[in-house]
């Protein structure tokens, strides 16, 4: 009965049930800790697994244990303890790039609180913690959302951008041995605000990139409060009660930041200056060219009302083209990935949307609905999208004349409280997948991620389950503690005199997906909200006997060294597989990583296709290299490594 | 009737009837109870409770003579009423699903639901913190009751 009871009041938020004699000091849910819902789900997969027409014959062992990797993402007491809808729990992200310049691609994570964790990796897997050496800990101070690499100044090594919550941006300059130098305020770059994701782009195309921060809006107080973790002493500005309605008040807005690259480490901010004044409650962006004039255009996710998409006019300006190019977008957009879904040459947008999610109903056991479009009935007051909006994720279609069609029902591609998407190919078929991180926490029930294999160009297909990423280990974890003797009584504590601790879903927010461990097939990363990272090896190289892909990496001269813009398409026997460099890798982040073509099999490329954004195209044809990586050198050709 | 005592006190009850419940009533619309078209009541959410907020006696909302009530949300009978959803500090959803009634309680906003009693009967009124905690005390019903007493349990 008291659970019933429990059940009822709590409904889908799983703020738990006493275990009463097995386990006096613990407050949990029954449901969260052994959620036999997830074996139904797992079963059902692989009843419908028989039926997809692709290759799912691998699998994820996560080795994050093993990896090296020992990053404790943090949180403050607004996302446990304190908890209230806020923002704070939109990050954080993580990257890749090779920052010491060994030929190995090393990974930084973000925590909300304490220092990034940045990690080296010996080629083969295996990390190193080098955080401090790097002249990175000083991010311990601040609240930090997430990071992007980009290399600002073309000397060859990855430049590094944070974003923080109010404690001002940070530009790092890499020294070309993975030592970074702080140079925030003389680039003039160090924006305080309520920052959220950043790309780097060259949307002039003058050769040097270029940097687009998202600000997602003032959602907390001019109210510090300290707390402690592990005994060491951290703050932050306390969330508002109402940062939801943030999107309704103007005089809470934070426009995105655009800065033009002047050269030698100085940058200017142009925003508004080149068009960019976007109103809202935004997050995240990438680059995109439906009008293929070379001039990357930008898509802007806004989580609190329609999305935004600017019309780069030539290195100009940008206009505001949303209600003609995407009339209807996420209402509560999250994530953003552009990649070509069935080879036909045009790049694909595909929108995850969390926000809606939370509109609607909550989803408890009737876990089919997971997949369905939310039945939003707010009031218009609230929406402010004049019934321009879609309550889900978004897959526009590129139909090659500039325009698209919203196909995201009709391809599978709906999912339950998704933050940021990688995409990839995971089983090297020549179709890009997808990883969506997903769930909410504490105090949420849990829910799974999402990985989506492209069967063909045709449909997504769930495969969390057949490919052993779900379920994972650990679905909930103790979250924090509860003091019912004195300091913490309230309503939780339920007559409890003593301490009571209190458990919280696990839940992902970002991932990354490369070969780490350079045996030619792709892994995954995540950084998990306030847990460890999973670290999700693959073993489709032992399982698939014609595994082939080729791996590029772009080096421009005219153009900015990291190609960000540049189209590369790759010719086989039986395909051309094309993919735009955005650099994006994931929510809120940008890696420096060598774009993986799976080639389906193929024993040889043709010929590969690359235009820079210089304007420059390249013709490399007959490169005589598979299962490698490939340098293309803007200057000089093709150069195997 | 038999006895002249009967024919009396039959004359009396009539005369009770025809000159005190007419009077009866008068006395409580002498109570000086207007009812506007919408009855306009703003239902408030604060540290999720709701606290609901009716006219005075000048049927107008938002005057001097408003009464707040904490306890019971109480609605009169047949009565166009505008439900006005108002927030001190979170976001709460609102359902009144034998209506299928949706809204929001967001602070700065007011969002209206707009609904027409019948009969004296109660509703389910279910109330739930966006993205937070539910709390029981933000479930609740609604009980549509006569004007006379739901005049009664605005003054009492």
């Amino acid at each position: 009965m008291i659970v019933f009871l429990f059940g009822y009041m709590f409904r889908g938020k799983l703020q738990g049930v006493l275990n009463g004699d097995a386990s006096p000091s613990r407050f949990y849910n029954q449901e969260m800790l052994n959620p036999t819902w997830v074996n139904q789900m797992a079963l059902e997969q692989r009843n419908q697994s028989e039926n997809y027409d692709l290759f799912h014959d691998f699998k994820f062992v996560d080795k994050g244990a093993q990896s090296g990797i020992d990053f404790l993402h943090k949180i403050n007491p607004d996302g446990g303890k304190d908890h209230k809808a806020v923002h704070y729990d939109h990050g954080n992200g993580l990257v890749a790039a090779d920052v010491n310049l060994d030929g190995n691609l090393d990974v930084l994570l973000v925590s909300l609180v304490g220092s990034v964790g940045l990690y080296t990796n010996n080629g083969e897997g295996q990390f190193s913690e080098v955080t401090q050496a790097a002249g990175l800990g000083i991010t311990g101070t601040k609240t930090c959302i997430s990071a992007s690499f980009g290399d600002i100044d073309n000397d060859g090594d990855p430049d590094l951008y944070i974003t923080t919550i109010r404690d001002g941006n940070y530009l790092f300059e890499n020294d070309g041995k993975g030592k970074f130098t702080d140079i925030s305020e003389i680039a003039n770059v160090n924006y305080q605000g309520h920052s959220s994701g950043v790309i780097f782009f060259d949307y002039d195309r003058d050769g040097l990139l270029d940097i687009f921060v998202t600000n997602i809006g003032v959602y907390s107080q001019n109210v510090k409060k300290e707390f402690v973790i592990e005994g060491e002493v951290f703050d932050y500005y306390v969330g508002l009660r109402d940062s939801f309605a943030g999107h309704l008040k103007e005089e809470r807005f934070e426009p995105s930041k655009l800065y033009h690259n002047m050269g030698g480490n100085r940058f200017e901010e142009v925003a508004e200056l080149m068009g960019i004044k976007d109103m809202g409650w935004v997050g995240d962006a990438s680059i995109i060219d439906p009008n293929h004039d070379g001039y990357p255009d930008l898509y802007v996710t806004n989580m609190q009302g329609n999305d935004i998409y600017y019309e780069n006019n030539m290195g100009q300006g940008f206009t505001d083209k949303t209600t003609t190019q995407f009339p209807k977008t996420p209402w509560g957009s999250m994530g953003i990935a552009v990649f070509d879904f069935d080879n036909d040459g045009l790049q694909d947008i595909y929108v995850t949307d969390m926000h809606s999610d939370m509109l609607g109903d909550d989803i408890n056991d009737d876990f089919g609905r997971e997949k369905d479009k939310v039945d939003v009935s707010r009031p218009e007051s609230y929406l402010l999208t004049e019934g321009m909006s879609i309550f889900g994720n978004a897959f526009y279609k590129a139909l090659g004349d500039g325009s698209f069609e919203e196909v995201s029902d009709q391809i599978n591609a709906e999912n339950y409280w998704p933050w940021g998407l990688s995409n990839a190919d995971l089983n090297a078929d020549g179709f890009e997948d997808v990883f969506i991180a997903s769930s909410m926490n504490y105090p949420f029930r849990y829910a799974v991620n999402t990985v989506l294999l492209n069967e063909k160009g045709k449909k997504f297909r769930n495969s969390e389950f057949i490919l052993g990423i779900e379920p994972r280990a650990e679905v909930s974890k103790p979250w924090f503690i509860l003091d019912c003797s004195v300091e913490d009584k309230d309503w939780r504590c339920r007559g409890r005199n003593s301490e009571v601790t209190i458990w919280g879903s696990n839940g992902s927010r970002s991932s990354l997906i490369f070969d780490l461990d350079g045996d030619g097939d792709l892994d995954i990363v995540t950084n998990e909200f306030n847990s460890s990272p999973q670290v999700l090896i693959s073993d489709l190289s032992n399982n698939l006997t014609n595994l082939s892909y080729l791996k590029i990496k772009l080096v421009g001269a005219q153009s900015n060294r990291d190609g960000i813009g540049a189209m590369v398409a790759v010719e086989t026997a039986e395909s051309v597989y094309t993919k735009l460099v955005t650099g994006k890798s994931g929510y809120l982040s940008q890696s420096s990583l060598p774009l993986y073509f799976g080639l389906n099999g193929a024993s040889e490329v043709k010929k590969i296709l690359v235009k820079w954004p210089s304007g420059i195209q390249q013709e490399i044809v007959e490169p005589g290299i598979i299962n490698d990586l490939l340098i293309i050198n803007e200057d000089d050709g093709a150069l195997n490594e | 009737m038999k006895t002249a005592s009967e024919r009396y006190k039959f004359c009396l009850i009539i005369f009770l009837l025809v000159f005190f419940l007419p009077y009866g009533c008068k006395n409580t619309n002498a109570l000086g109870f207007e009812f506007a078209n919408p009855y306009i009541v703003e239902v408030i959410g604060q540290d999720y409770e709701w606290r609901i907020r009716y006219p005075g006696k000048d049927g107008i909302i938002n005057t001097q003579d408003d009464i707040w009530k904490e306890e019971n949300f109480v609605l009169p009978t047949n009565t166009e009423i505008r439900l006005i959803f108002k927030s001190e500090d979170y976001l709460y959803f609102v359902e009144l699903p034998e209506l299928e009634k949706n809204g929001m309680a967001v602070p700065g906003l007011e969002s209206p639901i707009d609904l027409k009693t019948g009969s004296p009967m109660k509703l389910q009124f279910n109330g739930d913190q966006m993205c937070g905690f539910s709390h029981e005390s933000l479930i609740e019903s609604v009980s549509v009751q006569s004007k006379k007493r739901f005049i009664k349990y605005l003054t009492d």
